[in-house]
């Protein structure tokens, strides 16, 4: 096993969030068998006590996964040095490929997933009939069952570098294989092309939403709520544009960004480009936010409470909105001063 | 709740920690002494692997070792001509050297002598390291050295052992060596070098290669290592690719390689004592949740009436994690400042243990690093732990009936 | 205004279950003055409390301000208790590590408002209550009297609509009481809803009293209202 400072700390962030999400787990399935509005007010405020508890662990949680995704990538790039042929964090990868990429896709994920029920929580306060309770406790067991999940892959990946020689990011782009499809390793055009397409198609339907919800008070409007196909179709579209962002970046913007025709290593634009970070993180924190308003409004308790949330749904688009506008101007205006 | 609030929650948090004085140092005193500790263990880690990293830029380009028996010995001159004969090997440049083993005041301590080819090595910023006294060694120069900081520095020796030195050896002066192996030479100290890169440099003697030669008993058509300089960077891999597959019993050494192979050797050093040193922070932890998990009668009415007042017991919580988040923050502050002050005064009492086993007799200032990520990841350290364990009494604390609290 | 319906209570303690409110039904009109005598242990501070949103009730439903509050969420009784409700309490329990100021400003504390902006509001309900001059000392240095007419103006530093006393006369001299008494009248031509607990109803007080409830081992026993049986 490699042992440095950076893998120390980060085991003792893993341990934390694992710890935190088994409790608020736990604790959640045992609130969610027992809630019941129509119970004593007195065995209700008990149930609630412990609801702040799962919320107190859940708000730590969330703020150490926000620190837990740049200190993965830190930690892999601590380990460069003592794996052989490995020159970038593709060769760290490379080391337990695929444990080590879907490890560090659950570093995305995770804070995306913990910020949803975060907001949800809130948006839950803001009613006194708490119309998401069960949703929000029922989330946590799944919740908590994928935060087990990337403990025991970071532990086994970690815990598990053998001394042999990787080859690097040019290895896995640039020569071809039969394992990936052309298309998505040559340089082209293409990708972010429909990466544009998609990404106005989405901004198209923010602008939409947020006329809509607003007038969604109005009778006969607010259609979309309680609507669970609506909400599936979105998740896709907006996996789907995560994914074209994605070909996108590797095909054609890193080589473009780096100014190595070559060089299509998202792992090396992130840290070597300034503005990477920006725009892949505005990116996706809009596209995020955008989702899980559709999954607020998808549950079938939402109809009932819209006009109480009213302010704070808008809210929300229009943070998606900023967050998605501003991540694409960003990448417009280095993709017109690279050409 | 407005930012204001959260602010107002803040400015009570720190009023509280000052109210409760004592139990608030209980807290904080421990963790700057194990914040501290980590500190400058980190520090000085972060110096060397800084010291190979600025070493490297002065490093030849690729390093080739004669390997005798498994182990590394003597390499024949009659391979350079072969190894110059490459493509785009600029230069390549006999170098030899060995550990002068001494006792020192009862104490065992290694120095290293080395020889260079005055007429190729040029003294120019290929060298990694730059003159502070006196001159280097000029093509020709025989029975001279130059001398590292740390040989340079004085020390007394008894009546009877090996290495006498009279004074600080400085520019001007006499260089008298025996090593415990019998190796003796006399020389006049011409330079002493500065310490811009101590990890490579502080325990040289340099002299010329005849000198070397002599002193270590090589003969003319051998040498420790051969020094070969690429035209251009991207070659350089190519080169010692090339000299790997065209000679046998030699190993091959890149500049990256060898800078590598330092800073991963600091890297697992820092991280095992790290993996050590949670035992010291679970401890202070333990501390922590023992001081907070009890709730006392008085802070539980405290809590009682502030709820009767109107708080939530979202804002309760919140304020009890802001305590912890502040005793946090600062102790973790305080021990990163005393850690960077202990290691920039050289670690006294344990500089021998943060040098290694290898170390230069005690004089070798030991090199001391800060730099961002080293301050972000002990402030994890410091901070998450400290608020993972408090976030449970927090609760607790929230939790308090005011109705109960109230009437007690 | 208040409307309690059918109310219990019941503490556990130890393994004995001890109810503390059985039943009970009342009714306070916006502007009334109630209040809620009886012995000790005989139910009214805890009536005072559920009114108060301090504790909930086992069973039985609760009005405030025309909102059903019985279900209601914990942050929701919190903030009704912040806007609605002033609370004095018998023994005062202002916190000995805080000036009198402070003290009085503590429920502005998280809703976000400025220690200028506190100070300044702080400082004209202690000028009604002649308390300036006394702003800046610590709580535990006043004098009972003193520490009275503090719990009054935190209890009224957000202008509530409620304003719950819980034996507000039983802990000064005679000369405070009709002080204190004073502040209620004020209180109550202002439109407060005002309820008091007392086991033991002061004459001067009466004047102001429109509703008077008795209680006995957690029941009503009588209901007066402007001195008639109810």
């Amino acid at each position: 096993m490699i042992l440095n400072n950076y893998i120390i700390t980060y085991l003792v962030c893993s341990s934390l969030s694992l710890v935190i999400g088994l409790l608020a787990a736990v604790n959640g399935f045992l609130v969610w068998k027992k809630w019941d509005i129509t119970n004593p007010a007195d065995e209700q405020y008990r149930l609630e006590k412990k609801v702040y508890l799962i919320i107190t662990i859940l708000s730590l949680g969330f703020f150490l996964r926000i620190l837990m995704t740049p200190l993965w990538f830190w930690t892999l790039h601590s380990m460069i040095i003592s794996i052989p042929g490995a020159m970038c964090l593709v060769g760290v990868h490379n080391i337990a490929a695929p444990i080590s990429y879907i490890a560090s896709g659950l570093k995305l994920i995770l804070p995306a997933l913990y910020g949803y029920w975060l907001i949800l929580n809130l948006l839950d306060r803001y009613v006194p009939t708490q119309p998401f309770m069960k949703q929000k406790l029922m989330f946590l067991t799944p919740l908590g069952i994928l935060i087990l999940a990337e403990t025991i892959l970071d532990a086994s990946f970690l815990f598990s570098v053998p001394p042999r020689q990787v080859s690097c990011c040019t290895s896995l782009f640039d020569v071809p294989r039969e394992d990936i499809l052309q298309i998505a390793t040559e340089s082209t055009w293409i990708w972010v092309v429909i990466f544009y397409i998609l990404a106005f198609f989405i901004s198209g339907e923010i602008v939409y939403f947020l006329i809509a919800q607003k007038r969604s008070a109005l009778p006969n409007r607010g259609r979309w709520f309680g609507k669970k196909s609506l909400m599936f179709f979105e998740t896709l579209a907006i996996l789907l544009l995560l994914v074209v962002f994605i070909l996108a970046l590797q095909t054609r913007i890193s080589p473009l960004f780096l100014g190595l025709p070559f060089h299509h290593c998202i792992f090396c634009l992130l840290q070597e480009v300034w503005d990477a970070p920006l725009f892949f993180f505005m990116i996706f924190v809009g596209l995020t936010l955008f989702l899980i308003y559709f999954w607020v409004v998808s549950s079938a308790n939402y109809r009932d409470v819209n006009e109480l949330l009213m302010e704070e749904m808008v809210r929300l688009l229009k943070w998606s909105g900023y967050m998605l506008a501003g991540g694409l101007i960003i990448l417009s205006i280095h993709l017109f001063l690279a050409l | 709740m407005r930012i204001a609030g959260h602010i107002n929650l803040w400015l009570m948090a720190s009023q509280n920690l000052r109210r409760w004085r004592g139990k608030s140092l209980a807290i904080v005193i421990p963790l700057i002494l194990v914040m501290a500790t980590a500190s400058f263990m980190m520090f000085t880690r972060g110096g060397f692997v800084k010291d190979a990293e600025i070493a490297r830029g002065f490093l030849p380009d690729v390093t080739v070792q004669g390997i005798e028996a498994g182990r590394v010995g003597k390499i024949s001159l009659a391979i350079k001509k072969r190894i110059e004969e490459i493509p785009h090997v600029k230069l390549v440049i006999p170098r030899v050297w060995g550990y002068l083993p001494l006792k020192i005041e009862g104490t065992d301590a290694a120095y290293t002598m080395m020889g260079l080819d005055l007429e190729q090595m040029v003294y120019d910023e290929k060298l990694p390291w730059t003159i502070e006294k006196g001159a280097f060694l000029a093509p020709g120069d025989r029975n001279k050295a130059v001398l590292g900081q740390g040989v340079a520095l004085s020390f007394k020796t008894d009546v009877g052992e090996r290495f006498v030195v009279e004074d600080t050896v400085d520019v001007g002066e006499r260089l008298l060596v025996e090593d415990t192996l019998g190796n003796r030479g006399e020389f006049e100290v011409v330079g002493v070098l500065n310490n811009t890169v101590q990890i490579y440099s502080t325990d040289l003697i340099i002299v010329s290669l005849e000198d070397a030669r002599l002193f270590f008993g090589y003969g003319e058509n051998e040498a420790s290592d051969l020094l070969v300089y690429a035209d251009s960077p991207e070659n350089v891999d190519r080169i010692a690719w090339e000299i790997a597959g065209s000679f046998k019993n030699i190993r091959v050494l890149t500049a990256k390689a060898l800078t590598d192979l330092v800073k991963e050797a600091f890297g697992r050093r820092g991280g095992t004592f790290q993996a050590m040193w949670l035992i010291l922070l679970t401890t202070v932890l333990l501390l922590v949740w023992a001081q907070s998990a009890h709730i006392s009668v008085d802070v539980s009415k405290e809590i009682g009436i502030l709820k009767a007042v109107g708080w939530q017991t979202g804002e309760i919580i919140e304020m009890r994690m802001m305590e912890s988040l502040i005793l946090g923050l600062g102790g973790t502050s305080i021990g990163i400042l005393a850690g960077f002050l202990y290691a920039l005064l050289g670690t006294p009492g344990i500089s021998g243990y943060c040098l290694g086993c290898a170390s230069v007799y005690p004089k070798f200032p030991v090199p001391v690093n800060c730099d961002f990520q080293s301050i972000v990841l002990l402030f994890i350290l410091g901070v998450l732990p400290l608020m993972g364990v408090s976030a449970i009494p927090a609760w607790l604390a929230g939790v308090v009936d005011p109705d109960e609290a109230i009437r007690r | 205004m208040i409307r309690v319906e059918k109310a219990t209570k019941s503490y556990q303690s130890g393994k004995v279950k001890v109810r503390a409110l059985n039943d009970v039904s009342l009714e306070v009109k916006k502007g009334e003055m109630a209040v809620l005598s009886g012995p000790s242990g005989s139910g009214k501070s805890t009536m005072l409390n559920v009114i108060g949103c301090l504790t909930r009730i086992t069973g039985g439903r609760l009005w405030l301000a025309d909102q059903e509050v019985s279900h209601f969420p914990d942050h929701f009784l919190a903030a009704i208790r912040r806007e609605k409700i002033g609370f004095i309490f018998q023994q005062f329990n202002l916190l000995s590590g805080y000036s009198t100021w402070e003290n009085v400003s503590l429920p502005l504390l998280p809703m976000g408002i400025s220690e200028k902006e506190r100070r300044i509001r702080a400082m004209k309900l202690l000028e009604e209550l002649n308390l300036e001059t006394r702003a800046d000392f610590m709580a535990n240095e006043l004098s009972g009297g003193e520490q009275q007419r503090a719990a009054i103006a935190r209890a009224l530093i957000n202008d509530p609509e409620i304003i719950l006393a819980d034996e507000p006369l039983s802990n000064i001299d005679t000369g405070h009481v009709r002080m204190v008494i004073d502040i209620l009248r004020e209180l109550k031509k202002k439109g407060k809803t005002i309820i008091v607990s007392s086991h033991d109803t002061q004459p001067s007080m009466a004047s102001l009293v429109d509703r008077t409830v008795y209680f006995a081992s957690g029941e009503i026993s009588l209901q007066e209202e402007l001195g008639e049986e109810l």
